[in-house]
């Protein structure tokens, strides 16, 4: 009788109802799918100074104070005491323009390791999309370090400010 | 003839086993991966520069820039028209982010640290003047540790 009874139910393959389980699946899966997000958001900070009225006091000791320049057209480096460092670069839409910034940028550098602040001076119609392009060439470079590449930093703090109108510029006689 | 009949009433059994596997696995990477520090909201309208940066975005007022509107905290404050061509301030903005400050300075004064951050999440092509404006509104209202939301891509080697 109790051999009879064991055969009966080996022969089957015992059937668990995963019907409900199913349903439960079938819901999360294209509900999650949807809330998914793949693109991922993060931020890049400013190093605002503390107010727009008070004027920053110039340090006397700060060797070296960078500013880059980004026009329509053209880009520049400059320190604030020497005047102008490097070529001008022409603006390109192929990124060649933020590769030989970010090469001179790693030229001054490498003379002034401990720099970490520098100055982006926008004209006013620049597009945000220019702004972060030329924020993230500042803030580091992609170097190779026992082949691997690596995110290497070049002045992380960046301050944002107004350019110099270019009329200005050619009534000074294109001084800064 | 009674056999073959009787073999066909029977509902065919379906192998669902590899797709529930399929589907557990699903299920428990897109639950974690939804889980994971929702802090800045979806922008359906805004679209965002794209960048190397790498710092995650904390809890903070969310001020975002539209191809025509303002908005702080998700509610309209402002639109194009309100922006003055003369002027360095959007004085909507300032009106609503000053609300904000205050609601945020009652609490302690750790908290009052991170009442002075505010994230900026602008249209990829709005101009740098009206960026400008907005953050000068900023650090008018008392915010002063400004921040730009980017979304990540991935560092090309050349």
């Amino acid at each position: 009788m109790r051999r009879r009874w064991r055969r009966k139910h080996l022969a089957q393959a015992p059937e668990i109802n995963i019907t409900a389980f199913m349903n439960l699946m079938v819901i999360l899966v294209p509900f999650l799918l949807l809330t998914a997000v793949f693109s991922r958001i993060t931020i890049l900070e400013l190093d605002v100074p503390k107010s727009s009225n008070t004027s920053i006091p110039l340090k006397e000791e700060q060797p070296l104070i960078l500013e880059v320049t980004v026009r329509e057209k053209s880009i520049q480096v400059d320190d604030q005491k020497l005047g102008r460092i490097g070529d001008y670069i022409n603006a390109t839409t192929d990124g060649s323009d933020m590769k030989s910034l970010s090469s001179l940028l790693q030229q001054i550098k490498a003379r002034h390791p401990d720099k970490t602040d520098i100055t982006l001076l926008l004209e006013m119609d620049i597009p945000y999309e220019r702004l972060v392009e030329v924020m993230d060439t500042l803030r580091v470079v992609r170097v190779e370090q026992n082949n691997e590449m690596v995110n290497a930093e070049l002045f992380p703090a960046i301050s944002i400010g107004d350019a110099e109108s270019l009329d200005l510029l050619s009534d000074n006689g294109g001084q800064l | 003839m009674e056999r073959n009949h009787k073999r066909q009433g029977q509902i065919p059994g379906l192998n669902l086993v590899s797709l529930m596997d399929i589907f557990t696995i699903l299920v428990f990477f897109l639950l974690v991966n939804s889980s994971d520090g929702e802090v800045l909201p979806t922008t359906r309208n805004i679209e965002l520069p794209e960048s190397i940066a790498e710092q995650k975005p904390r809890q903070n007022i969310v001020v975002m820039i539209s191809g025509t509107d303002i908005l702080v905290q998700g509610s309209r404050v402002a639109t194009m028209s309100d922006v003055r061509e003369n002027s360095d301030y959007i004085d909507p903005l300032i009106n609503t982010l000053k609300i904000q400050h205050a609601k945020h300075l009652l609490p302690t004064t750790s908290e009052k640290q991170a009442a002075q951050e505010i994230t900026i999440m602008g249209s990829k092509d709005i101009p740098y003047k009206l960026l400008k404006k907005v953050m000068r509104s900023c650090t008018e209202a008392g915010y002063e540790r400004i921040s730009l939301a980017v979304l990540q891509k991935a560092a090309q080697d050349s």
